[in-house]
């Protein structure tokens, strides 16, 4: 899951250092256009349902934390 | 158009437009959304778009999401309405093109902004602290400071809160407020959304004391700033004080 859920990033927003970023939204490296075509390919990848109240910091901030927010939907 | 009444009843709309190609400039968390439904939040749907206006005193901010296929059209709107499209280069053509849907629509676009941001320093030690300052003196500069429309001056209650959390770092003299900033705290960085020096009190390095106060009071954390495009004294200033260009821009535009 988390090598899919890194290419979807990837290709989205290239260039930023998703290993190792641990404030993609607080930080400004991901933006409103970027979380709405990730969001977007999280749930056609992944077969989940996310919505608005999952679009928060605490959510994708960093890969660990989509990777358990996809957890908890599939679950 | 019409008014949100609870964000239960705003949720399935905004998790509607989680789409393939949807352009937005709404960034907005629950607790942003409580806060604006207190104020007044209005919307109007249509054919691939939702549009959400957010009451200010006389005057509308919108925010759009707007769907590949959208035909987009406006509500009856009895008040002026600003907008605000932010993005870095790589989106700069998808939000070009949401540009051009309102300003057929009627739109004119007002000036630009450049983000800048100083990274992370070390807090600097001085003795100097912020003036204290009233609610309504705090209020009556910004307005005396800022366009009313265009300024981003925040509705009272969170104006109210922002002087009461200390976030207004105010220099006061004899005339009441010479200089004043005012910043937004965050997580990884503060945002600085004010920051102004009275006419007759320029050139005495007022910004520069109030940008070291911020440093100061959050410990030196990264901080980001939104200019309009070409205000060269407030280019200077931030230049001066570490703040670099960042990649992101906007374009500010007006109806009505």
């Amino acid at each position: 899951m988390r090598k899919q859920i890194m290419e979807i990033l990837t290709e989205i927003c290239p260039g930023v250092d998703f290993e190792n970023e641990k404030a993609l939204i607080d930080d400004g490296l991901i933006d409103s256009l970027d979380i709405v075509a990730v969001v977007t390919e999280l749930m056609e990848a992944f077969d989940v349902e996310l919505g608005v109240d999952d679009l928060t910091p605490e959510n994708f901030n960093s890969v660990e934390a989509i990777e358990e927010l996809i957890e908890s939907k599939q679950s | 158009m019409q008014r949100a009444e609870s964000y239960a009843a705003l949720a399935p709309l905004l998790s509607a437009q989680l789409r393939r190609g949807v352009v937005t400039n709404c960034f907005l968390s629950a607790e942003d959304y409580q806060r604006e439904l207190a104020s007044g939040l209005f919307y109007e749907q249509g054919e691939g778009f939702l549009l959400l206006f957010r009451q200010r005193q006389g005057h509308l901010l919108l925010n759009f999401y707007l769907h590949p296929d959208a035909v987009l059209r406006l509500p009856a709107l009895r008040v002026p309405v600003v907008t605000e499209l932010a993005c870095r280069e790589k989106d700069r053509e998808a939000m070009r093109r949401a540009q051009e849907a309102l300003q057929a629509l009627g739109f004119a676009e007002l000036f630009r902004r450049l983000r800048r941001t100083r990274a992370a320093c070390p807090a600097p030690d001085i003795a100097e602290a912020a003036d204290a300052a009233s609610f309504e003196a705090v209020q009556a500069f910004l307005l005396a400071q800022f366009d009313p429309l265009t300024g981003c001056i925040p509705p009272d209650e969170d104006l109210r809160q922002a002087v009461d959390a200390g976030q207004m770092l105010c220099l006061t003299d004899a005339a009441g407020i010479a200089g004043l900033l005012h910043y937004a705290p965050g997580r990884a960085q503060c945002e600085i959304r004010h920051l102004a020096v009275r006419a007759d009190c320029r050139g005495r390095g007022c910004a520069g004391r109030l940008l070291r106060m911020l440093e100061a009071k959050t410990g030196g954390q990264k901080c980001a700033v939104w200019t309009r495009a070409g205000n060269a004294p407030a280019e200077h200033v931030y230049e001066k004080n570490r703040f670099q260009p960042d990649g992101w821009s906007s374009a500010v535009l007006r109806l009505g």
